[in-house]
């Protein structure tokens, strides 16, 4: 099994009412078996949040970090879950 | 004249108490725009290059551009230009509120200040009434009790002015108007305090004319569609404002902490705007013409801060008084923002020296009576917020940080300037650029010293904020360096043009308004065609004179335009950028050639004939 954190900013926290999960998931789990599970822990109202009306890419501006590095960088949803791993659910974010 | 401009500016000598009205020059708005265009022009033109920043010599001028005092997104901003006391180069600041508005109202696109006053002085406009008023009871007050000595005076005025750091030569103090709205950073408030000026009270009756009526209001409605349509002025700046960032550039490595020691701030979630909005939120606000409203006016409540009440604090703030100082507690960092806005000090600065302090007191460079008696371990805020008052008071170390970190440091000796976060003086703002190099190499070659604000690349390599009109999309690698230089430079132009044109960063700041909207906005305003090229043409002109202001007035150097060597040499100890450095010659190189700079980066010739810049060309090589 691998451990994981995930962190959730801005409005996800009133939809997760918690800004700090801790999953356990199945060894070779990438990050799109993640977001599975998020999404069935808190509906439809997370999933319509985090992900565009296709389902396939995430909705505009939504960024997922792996360990502070943006998946796109990686291999996006297929990116391999790690035990320790952080991954940050970022909305659009502002300021300077 | 055209719209958008009153057409009159005031010449004021402060040494022998005239006040001149002057017609505006034509060609300084097509060539310069305002504010920080204008700043430039006269700077270049009139300062003598060998001035002490803090002798009657330098000039400080506060400026509007076409857009303030209109209808435009966020048509607010007043510019300070001057001879910057903490990094002896060009200094220039903005400020938003609703004093920069009143001005034009008045019927004054800028002030220059000459000279300095026997005796403490304010200046009072209204209209065409132009006085200067004995000071000598407001002389020694903090800025908010300024303000309400003022407005109770002069019923429907708006103030600026400076609270005690400025009248000690603070050499980062701020100039601040409306309360709360700060500018100048670079020591604008020491300038204005070594003139004996404490505020300037402003009331007008006038409007701003706009050129375009009909062509204005389709500008300004497009534009406002797309600021509501955009996440970043939508939603989250005003749902949770600048602090929206701080959880964010945490988890990116990229949340300066402990003095730079690191870019990871385990405290993070507990200073954010997310905990700000849910804590000592009260209500939010915004300044002159702004629907985004990212100013959280905040309140604490209860145990040791309580009584607390300010604007902010900002995600600069939050920064400064919170990571880099090691502190994890709200309540703390909003006294720490409550007083630097009463004193007049530069809340970035001031969180740099506190931070500063703390890491020469825990290597042991500085020993507990050095430091007044306090314990400055990192993380201790009661520690804090005591030497933010006596860096303002300057009583015993605090005088020694109130000249700058640079000087700071030197005057220290024991190598405490490893420990100085600055470029060319000017303190490091809240990007740690080993998690974002672009961020390194816009600190490098700001043209006042190690600015966060031209321009903020993160926006773009962090956040993916992109835009069509800048060729800028994707999603580019923040900790490489590749492809830096052209983000920086592009970004670097809208930036700039919003330090001209009179409105707020923040409509651009996350590549929100396109630069050809800025055209259309600005044409529609002051009846000048613009196109988007001409926005980034103009942008890019004044960008070239402030360099060459320092370099051919102030001697800047390629070899000025560095970094801190921790920066440079210290891998980043954790995060994403772990195991990183600033790569920083590889993107300076680039950016001086797109610059149509030399290898000494100073600006060739043709590129300032391009440019038209001619008067400058002529005296390359002298
Ligand atoms: S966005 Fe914020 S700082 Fe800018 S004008 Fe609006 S309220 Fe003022």
């Amino acid at each position: 099994m691998i451990l994981v954190t995930v962190k959730l900013m801005g409005h996800l926290i009133k939809i997760a009412g918690t800004n700090s999960l801790y999953l356990e998931m199945e060894d070779g789990s990438v990050i799109r078996d993640l977001l599975e599970q998020i999404f069935s822990i808190y509906g439809a109202e997370m999933r319509n949040q985090v992900m565009d009306h296709s389902g396939e890419s995430l909705a505009a501006y939504y960024k997922i970090l792996v360990n502070g590095r943006n998946f796109k960088l990686l291999n996006a949803f297929s990116t391999p879950l790690e035990n320790g791993q952080v991954i940050h659910i970022m909305p659009p974010v502002a300021g300077g | 004249m055209q719209g958008g401009y009153t057409g009159k500016y005031l010449d004021i000598d402060l040494q022998n108490g005239t006040v001149k009205v002057l017609p505006l020059d034509k060609e300084m708005t097509v060539k310069y725009v305002g504010g920080g265009g204008f700043n430039a022009k006269i700077l270049w033109d009139q300062l003598p290059a060998e001035v002490d920043p803090l002798a009657p010599e330098n000039i400080l001028i506060i400026s509007t551009g076409p857009m303030t005092g209109t209808l435009a997104p966020t048509g607010n901003s007043w510019y300070v230009g001057f001879k910057s006391p903490a990094t002896g180069i060009y200094g220039e600041g903005r400020g938003g509120g609703y004093w920069g508005p009143e001005l034009k109202f008045a019927g004054y696109d800028y002030l220059i200040l000459r000279g300095r006053s026997p005796k403490p002085v304010y200046l009072y406009i209204e209209n065409d009434k132009v006085e200067l008023l004995p000071a000598d009871d407001l002389w020694g007050l903090d800025f908010f009790k300024t303000v309400d000595q003022l407005e109770e005076k002069h019923k429907g005025a708006r103030v600026l002015g400076i609270g005690p750091a400025g009248e000690n030569l603070v050499r980062f103090a701020c100039i601040m108007s409306d309360r709360y709205r700060a500018g100048g950073r670079g020591g604008a408030g020491a300038v204005m305090g070594s003139k004996q000026l404490k505020a300037i009270a402003v009331c007008g009756t006038s409007d701003v004319r706009v050129a375009d009526k009909e062509g204005f209001i389709e500008a300004l409605r497009d534009a406002n569609k797309t600021l509501m349509a955009h996440p970043a002025t939508a939603t989250l700046l005003p749902d949770f404002g600048t602090a929206s960032l701080v959880n964010g550039m945490s988890a990116f490595g990229a949340f300066p902490t402990r003095n730079f020691r690191s870019g990871v701030f385990e405290g993070a979630e507990k200073i954010s705007g997310e905990t700000m909005a849910e804590t000592i939120l009260v209500k939010t606000r915004g300044c002159y013409s702004c629907n985004i409203k990212c100013t959280r006016y905040t309140m604490v409540k209860e145990g040791n801060y309580a009584g607390v009440e300010s604007e902010g604090p900002e995600y600069e703030t939050v920064n400064a008084f919170g990571s880099r100082c090691g502190v994890d507690n709200l309540e703390a960092i909003a006294m720490a923002n409550m007083n630097a806005n009463r004193y007049g000090l530069d809340t970035i600065s001031t969180g740099t020296l506190i931070s500063f302090a703390m890491e020469l007191y825990e290597e042991g460079i500085l020993s507990k009576e050095e430091c007044n008696g306090l314990e400055l371990t990192f993380g201790n805020h009661e520690a804090m917020n005591q030497l933010l008052e006596d860096i303002a008071m300057r009583k015993g170390l605090g005088d020694i940080l109130a000249e700058g970190v640079k000087r700071a440091a030197a005057r220290i000796g024991r190598q405490a300037d490893k420990y100085a976060m600055h470029v060319k003086g000017l303190e490091l703002t809240a990007t740690e650029p080993r998690a974002a190099q672009d961020s390194g190499l816009g600190h490098s070659v700001a043209s006042r010293g190690g600015d966060h604000l031209r321009p903020w690349s993160p926006a773009y390599t962090l956040f993916n904020f992109g835009s069509e009109e800048l060729g800028l999309g994707g999603t580019p690698d923040p900790i490489v360096p590749d492809d830096k230089a052209n983000v920086v430079v592009q970004m670097q132009r809208v930036s700039t043009f919003t330090d001209m044109n009179g409105t707020c960063k923040f409509i651009v700041l996350c590549n929100t308004i396109s630069p050809s909207q800025l055209a259309r906005l600005h044409t529609t305003i002051t009846g000048i065609p613009f196109t988007s090229e001409d926005v980034m043409q103009s942008a890019a002109r004044v960008w070239n004179l402030q360099r060459a202001l320092n370099n051919l007035k102030f001697g800047v150097t390629s070899s000025d335009d560095t970094l801190p060597q921790r920066l440079l040499n210290e891998p980043a100890p954790e995060g994403p950028a772990k195991g990183k450095v600033v790569e920083l010659d590889k993107m300076k190189r680039e950016y001086y050639q797109l610059e149509g700079w030399d290898d000494n980066g100073v600006p060739r010739r043709e590129r300032l004939m391009e440019l038209g810049l001619d008067f400058v060309a002529a005296e390359l090589g002298k």
